[in-house]
């Protein structure tokens, strides 16, 4: 079975659960944390499977006993997934692996039991009786190292009549434990741990019969402070579940403008006019600031994210600086780059980029390498030649990552050494212009982030030393 | 506990981890060995060692122990200082 999880999909799937978090339903925070993607609910995936399998078994009732799902590996919204079902040597016992499609990484895999119902699934629960949770922000807790949780939730239910995406499932199974599932991906993705929430893994071993308490208690099982991750229990009358759960790194924060002009104090970079590729994120943005409040005049262009470039935009006009942005697709720069072309800009800052953690540690994926190779080195050289007539000095960022062999980023370091080599001819084909690609260490960007604490370094304080090189 | 001991149970924990088969984890195994070995089953098998061995691991070494025998070694070193 070969499925994608759309929009729509994600949608339906989180007022069904009432699990809103953003990392499930708004592309464009979403791309800013851990993944980098909008990612499809774990439990999303868990009842497809369930509800594939159901499918396979003809018309058989069954009852789950237990079930241990581990999400592995983050699905993307529009991403193809491959589902495959293996019974295991145990009589009702069987194993789902839910696949990526094209690497064949695993993402998610199941392991259930259950046994056949003899009675036509009735469920005595008058689920009217229920009420659908209006909670629709997920709360943000602090995670101190004294951490803990307890509470007593009520019982709710999202809207039942997109229980439909799981037709066959819920005719066959009783509705109930579905509900159950629903209900841990919104303890999880709302409440604990909530906003910053990544949910890994989920063991529930079922009662034979539910008579609906309105009460589920949750509560921290355990929490691992220097791990950020977060064991917890999900107990609802005789149905017990463990979640694992992890605390994502927030979405990382530049320094702020002020912190930035008393940094800036004496710099000038008044007769420059530069245009920052890329330059609504991570280095580009932390350039675009410095550059304008030196007193550059900065066009800064953005693929995604109008609102958020529109921000910066009106931030750094509020705060003396000259700039403004200017969508672009650097994939397809003829609707825009008469326009930057017209500016005449004297410097380019070429960040663009894909997301890097894009490859596999064991396979060489040609078409991760074009996608790399159309960012870094085709469309810089298209932008590169549509400016050069105005161009002094062109500074394009490669990455120590070249040096470490990272096995997950060969196409990128491949890419990235291309465009390196790039750089050295055009200084010999246009001394006239500078071009300047130095490797740069890793930084705390949305790119970079990461569940465990690696040294980074910020943003401005790396741009400020290159531009203290390069321009001041 | 004897360091053929540790190697037995460690493999049996990446295997539980990782999803692969404990006849496919030599010696050699590292994180580059797996898509599945990134820094959230990195924590999940941190977490399974220091339970299993009821050990605890620094903080500053966990981005250190990135294959099989940096692990057995680090877990051999630390039952013998108990």
């Amino acid at each position: 079975m070969i499925r994608i999880f759309t929009q729509t999909d994600q949608l339906n799937f989180a007022e069904l659960s009432r699990d809103f978090n953003p990392l499930h339903t708004n592309a464009e925070y979403a791309r800013r944390l851990v993944f980098g993607k909008q990612v499809v609910h774990g439990i999303h995936i868990l009842l497809w499977a369930l509800d594939e399998f159901s499918k396979s078994l003809n018309s058989e009732k069954f009852h789950l006993e237990k079930l241990s799902c581990r999400f592995l590996k983050p699905l993307g919204i529009n991403e193809k997934v491959k589902l495959s079902i293996q019974e295991l040597e145990e009589k009702s016992e069987l194993k789902i692996d839910i696949n990526e499609f094209f690497k064949g990484t695993l993402l998610t895999t199941i392991i259930l039991s259950y046994s056949n119902l003899d009675s036509e699934v009735n469920d005595t629960n008058n689920f009217s009786e229920f009420e659908t949770d209006k909670k629709n922000i997920p709360d943000e807790l602090k995670f101190g190292s004294d951490f803990t949780y307890l509470k007593r939730h009520p019982l709710y239910l999202g809207n039942l009549d997109l229980l439909s995406d799981f037709q066959s499932l819920t005719n066959k199974i009783p509705v109930w434990q579905v509900i159950f599932l629903l209900n841990s991906t919104r303890m999880v993705g709302m409440y604990c741990p909530g906003l910053n929430s990544i949910f890994s893994a989920i063991k529930v071993n079922f009662d034979k019969e539910a008579k609906l308490s309105k009460i589920i208690t949750y509560k921290v099982k355990k929490y691992f402070p220097k791990l950020s991750r977060v064991d917890l229990q999900m107990d609802w009358e005789n149905t017990h579940a463990e979640l694992i759960t992890f605390v994502r790194p927030e979405v990382s924060q530049m320094k702020t403008l002020s912190e930035i002009k008393n940094l800036l104090a004496n710099k000038k970079s008044e007769n420059v006019k530069a245009v920052v590729i890329g330059g609504s994120r991570g280095l580009g943005e932390a350039t675009t600031k410095l550059l304008a409040l030196s007193g550059a005049e900065v066009l800064f262009t953005y693929y995604k994210g109008a609102d958020l470039a529109q921000k910066i935009e009106s931030e750094i006009k509020n705060s003396g600086g000259n700039c403004f942005a200017l969508e672009l697709d650097i994939n397809n720069p003829e609707v825009n780059i008469e326009r930057i072309k017209e500016f005449r800009p004297t410097h380019l800052f070429y960040f663009a980029t894909p997301q890097i953690f894009a490859g596999t540690k064991t396979e060489f994926k040609m078409e991760i390498f074009e996608k790399f190779c159309n960012y870094y080195v085709h469309s810089f050289l298209n932008i590169f030649n549509h400016l050069r007539q105005s161009l002094k000095f062109v500074f394009y960022p490669s990455s120590i990552a070249i040096e470490e062999m990272v096995t997950d980023m060969k196409e990128y370091v491949l890419a990235k050494s291309a465009g390196e080599k790039l750089c050295d001819y055009l200084n010999v084909l246009h001394p006239e212009i500078k071009t300047y690609s130095p490797r740069l260490p890793r930084t705390q960007t949305d790119q970079t982030s990461s569940l465990i604490k690696v040294k980074s370094e910020d943003p401005i304080e790396l741009m400020l030393k290159y531009l203290n090189e390069f321009i001041f | 506990m004897n360091k053929s001991e540790v190697e037995s149970i460690l493999k049996r924990l990446i295997s539980e981890i990782f999803e692969i088969p404990v006849d496919e984890i030599g010696n050699n195994f590292d994180s580059n060995s797996t898509d599945v070995w990134d820094s959230m089953n990195h924590i999940n098998l941190i977490v399974s060692v220091e339970e299993e061995f009821g050990i605890e691991i620094e903080e500053d070494k966990i981005l250190d122990l990135m294959s099989f025998k940096e692990i057995s070694d680090y877990i051999v070193s630390a039952l013998n200082e108990k």
